[in-house]
């Protein structure tokens, strides 16, 4: 992956409306999105993401900051100058057009010849699969097939950077998922920066380079994807993506490898520099890292918490078996593998251990 | 586009979205404008103390007063109420069952037959229909005065009548009757307690409608009615033939006020309809 | 089984109590007269008024012909120009309501619901008051020492006395028709517009669109179903428009409405006035006709708006 920074957001905010009624959208982002990368813009609903992308594609005005691509400030230029391309939601394909004029809207306005006209439809058609279907209008087709028009059309003027606004959500999860392998493809084909809007979060884990967390208007964290799930910066980014338990804790010593009491009882030895004695830290575990036994607890070492604890609950999911448990005033849950799992009902007191290479600390 | 420079703030005001074209609104201004001004001018022009229609000297009421004193637009005006008190109840009276028949009445044959039956009024030139009213009235030999126009408007009200009723009808969940016979009522009884009142507004919004248009008409009327049988837009026409007074405008503005007062309580009747009404 | 064959003869007798009176007053006082004229107009001219009941399709030739003095045919162009006249005159009134209420009809469309509202309500207004009154209001401003005069002689465009006249010229028929049937073509404009995705006019700006560009290419054949509504709206009515030329022409300038309201006034030409009362009918039917193709053309575009055929 190159350095070169595709877009850069630099220090934006977005504020609608004034005075009493003033919301802000977007609070003080700063993000760089680096050439040919896939990067997602991950968060709940009204976390920012559509706007920040809106605001790159040009049709939000920003309320300061700046927005940079390739060394060119384009916060101030309307859309249609700016060499950036996007995939909507809905598609928004012209009705009134047939997939080839569709795909060749962008290119006939960039005044291009006809001959390269041409040329780049049947390629961009050829790269979507979709030449077969040229002189189809759009109401002609599935779901899946106008999202793959609008896909075309987006990329057919080579734009710098191709966005892409939800554009799976309205597929069935089958196609989905065909089209998260296919997405990934394409991108790594052309070459062109992705980003990638989405609530979904295994589809942020599975396609991305990179993924950045949103929530309220606000970048929580930015990272590969291995980052972001097991070295959440905040308990936030640890709940949003997978699940997690989120255990209280005091730091009882500090140091280079310090030692925190839980909340829940017991203690655990982590690396963790820069914590002060006495200074309240969360530490995720992730389900699938927590073990769940029959019978009594071993001897506490200092890398594992025993907890005692009563299962609540017990769902089956097929490659997995989820328990709730309850443990002291907290519930806790577990992840283990169908066939490692013991027969563990609702109602039994069991261990829980947890390893302490399974936890991170999260100070926020 | 510019090379990075220092700090630069975006000032929200150049911002303008995709679908903002300036200078729209400013075309909007002029179109609404000149709409109204002429109307806004023959109302300011009835209050014209001067005896020449045009020429503007004082503020007076003397033409209103000099209307009330005039017998003739009496009887016009008379006239016209008759007719529209009188067309445009039976009109929506056969609306409604039409509109009752075409929503609810399911398939039948001659269905499209009666939708274009209904909307023909809307559809011939009002000259046409009004020459076609007069030869069929002379070479029928029907000369029964008021009665002629009444029958003439009656006519071209339906359909004015029939739109907001049908829409209406439509807006209405069939399945309200539904639960009404759920919980022990027959048809007539559902029909009574619940599509009846439910439809009511629609039906006063369809009569008010119905009884613009026929005191508004003009053209069929001039044609279709006989000496005597004069109403008020006939009149007035016949007051610009022999002379222009400020007294013409009074009576227009009149008339337009009455107009304007009906067709906005229509208006608000409906909105609180598209609110309130007919719930899903 | 017979329960619901007597319901369904139930229905039937409802459905027809139902539907007969508007069956009965429509046919008998719009269809019946129309068939009269329709007949009348293939018959001979009673001088004193009325019609010999007698077959003769003189009255449809006397549109282009006149019979001189020595009994022959003669092509006669005044009937003709008239035809002219209301053609030209329907299609500006038609091509200028187009111009002005395109904007306006595009801007009311984007605004809030509220709003949006309020201000269809104010075209409308308009629509509903009287024809006549509103076009008296242009005798007003347009006159000799009119409104417009007055203007004018305020902002010092006139010498003393003068006038800028425009009564009694085509132009002031002109404005006469754009003026009554704006609403018209404002608000079938209006629809097609309220109808129409904001985002397809994003993806068109995304893909380097500028605003002309917006119009001509997403904008135009979008709303094309308004436009041809709106157009043939204001078009039919303009060419059997009595009132405008009447009043803003001094009765000089024919258009087909008065033509044919003079055969029934003075003229006492029955036949003839019946035959250019078909003709105008059979103008609306093809407008119509028009109209239809159009929208058939134009409805897949509606359902295009997420609509989709299923994988």
């Amino acid at each position: 992956m190159d350095n070169k920074v595709a877009v850069d957001i630099a220090n934006v905010t977005k504020v609608y409306g004034s005075g009493q009624n003033a919301v802000t959208a977007i609070k003080d982002v700063n993000l760089q999105i680096y050439d040919n990368e896939f990067l997602t813009l991950l968060g709940p609903s009204g976390c920012g993401k559509t706007t920040l992308l809106r605001m790159i594609a040009g049709f939000e005005g920003i309320t300061s900051g700046r927005i940079i691509l390739f060394e060119d400030e384009i916060e101030s230029l309307p859309p249609n100058q700016r060499p950036v391309n996007t995939v909507f939601q809905h598609y928004a394909l012209f009705p009134h057009l047939t997939v080839y004029e569709n795909v060749a809207f962008g290119l006939r306005r960039q005044q291009k010849s006809a001959a390269e006209i041409d040329a780049r439809c049947r390629e961009v058609l050829a790269l979507t699969q979709m030449e077969a279907l040229a002189d189809r209008k759009p109401s002609q087709m599935s779901g899946g097939q106008q999202q793959r028009v609008a896909l075309a059309r987006a990329l057919a003027p080579t734009p710098k950077v191709l966005l892409l606004d939800e554009p799976l959500s309205a597929l069935d999860l089958k196609l989905r998922q065909a089209m998260r392998e296919e997405l990934k493809q394409l991108q790594q084909k052309t070459g062109i920066t992705f980003i990638f809007v989405t609530h979904d979060q295994e589809e942020a884990l599975a396609m991305s380079d990179r993924i950045a967390v949103m929530s309220e208007g606000q970048v929580q964290q930015t990272g590969t994807p291995e980052t972001i799930y097991e070295r959440p910066a905040n308990r936030f980014v640890a709940n949003f993506i997978g699940e997690a338990n989120l255990l209280a804790a005091t730091c009882k010593k500090a140091g280079q490898t310090a030692w925190f009491d839980l909340a829940l009882g017991g203690s655990l030895q982590a690396d963790a520099a820069g914590i002060s004695v006495g200074d309240k830290v969360t530490i995720m575990v992730r389900p699938e890292r927590v073990r769940v036994h029959h019978g009594k607890a071993k001897a506490a070492d200092g890398n594992n918490v025993q907890l005692a604890a009563t299962v609540t609950d017990r769902m089956y999911l097929g490659s997995v078996v989820h328990f709730d448990l309850a443990c002291g005033n907290q519930m806790l849950k577990a992840c283990i593998r169908s066939e490692t799992h013991q027969q563990l009902a609702p109602g039994e007191t069991v261990t829980v251990d947890i390893p302490v290479d399974g936890c991170r600390i999260i100070q926020a | 586009m510019t090379k990075t420079s220092p700090i630069k703030v975006a000032s929200p005001s150049r911002f303008r979205p995709v679908w903002d074209f300036p200078g729209f609104s400013g075309l909007t201004i002029g179109f609404f404008a000149f709409l109204y001004v002429p109307i806004l001018v023959l109302v300011a022009y009835s209050f014209n103390g001067s005896k020449f229609a045009m020429v503007w000297s004082e503020f007076s009421w003397r033409w209103y007063i000099k209307l009330l004193e005039n017998d003739d637009i009496h009887s016009a005006a008379v006239n016209s109420l008759i007719v529209a008190f009188t067309a445009a109840p039976i009109a929506t009276i056969m609306a409604t069952l039409a509109a009752l028949v075409m929503v609810r009445g399911g398939e039948f044959r001659g269905r499209d037959f009666t939708a274009g039956l209904i909307t023909l009024p809307l559809m011939v030139p009002e000259i046409v229909t009004a020459v076609a009213t007069l030869i069929f009235f002379a070479l029928l030999n029907i000369n029964l005065g008021l009665i002629n126009v009444i029958l003439a408007h009656t006519v071209f009200c339906i359909p004015f009548a029939y739109m907001p009723i049908k829409a209406a009808l439509e807006a209405m969940d069939p399945g309200l009757e539904v639960a009404a016979q759920d919980l022990y009522a027959d048809y007539w009884q559902a029909f009574y307690h619940v599509t009846l009142p439910l439809l009511t507004p629609g039906i006063i919004s369809g009569f008010m409608l119905a009884f613009v248009i026929s005191i508004d008409d003009f053209i069929i009327t001039l044609m279709v009615a006989g000496a005597g049988s004069t109403t008020l837009p006939v009149y007035i026409y016949s007051m610009i033939r022999t002379g222009v007074t400020p007294e013409v405008n009074a009576v227009s503005t009149l008339l337009l006020a009455v107009s304007i007062v009906l067709v906005s309580i229509y208006w608000l009747l409906s909105s609180a309809n598209r609110k309130g009404g007919a719930m899903g | 089984m017979t329960q619901s064959a007597h319901k369904n003869a139930t229905l039937a007798k409802l459905r027809l109590f139902g539907i007969l009176p508007t069956w009965v007053s429509i046919s008998l006082l719009m269809i019946g007269p129309l068939l009269i004229m329709a007949a009348v107009s293939l018959m001979e001219a009673n001088v004193y008024g009325g019609v010999h009941p007698r077959f003769d399709v003189s009255s449809y030739a006397q549109i282009l012909f006149d019979t001189n003095l020595f009994d022959e045919r003669e092509f006669n162009p005044a009937y003709l120009i008239i035809i002219m006249r209301s053609f030209l005159l329907a299609t500006a009134a038609t091509v200028l309501a187009l111009i002005i209420g395109f904007p306006a009809a595009y801007y009311i469309a984007r605004q809030p619901d509220h709003r949006k509202n309020l201000l269809v309500f104010l075209i409308t207004i308009p629509f509903w008051t009287n024809l006549l009154v509103r076009t008296f209001a242009w005798v007003i401003i347009l006159g000799r020492g009119g409104f417009m005069d007055q203007v004018a002689s305020f902002f010092n465009l006139l010498d003393d006395g003068g006038s800028i006249n425009l009564m009694y010229t085509n132009t002031a028929i002109l404005i006469g028709l754009v003026y009554s049937y704006l609403p018209l073509m404002v608000l079938p404009l209006y629809s097609s517009m309220e109808k129409m995705d904001v985002r397809l006019l994003e993806a068109g700006a995304d893909l380097y669109a500028n605003r002309v560009e917006l119009v001509r290419r997403i904008i135009l054949p979008l709303t094309m179903p308004g436009i041809i509504g709106g157009s043939i709206l204001v078009f039919v009515p303009c060419l059997g428009a009595f009132i405008a030329p009447d009043l803003l022409g001094g009765g000089k300038k024919l258009m087909l409405g008065s033509l044919v309201q003079l055969q029934f006034a003075t003229s006492r030409n029955w036949p003839f006035g019946a035959a250019i009362a078909m003709m105008l009918l059979a103008i609306v039917v093809i407008a119509l006709m028009i109209n239809a193709r159009a929208a058939r053309r134009h409805a897949s575009y509606a359902q295009a708006e997420g609509g989709t055929a299923h994988d």
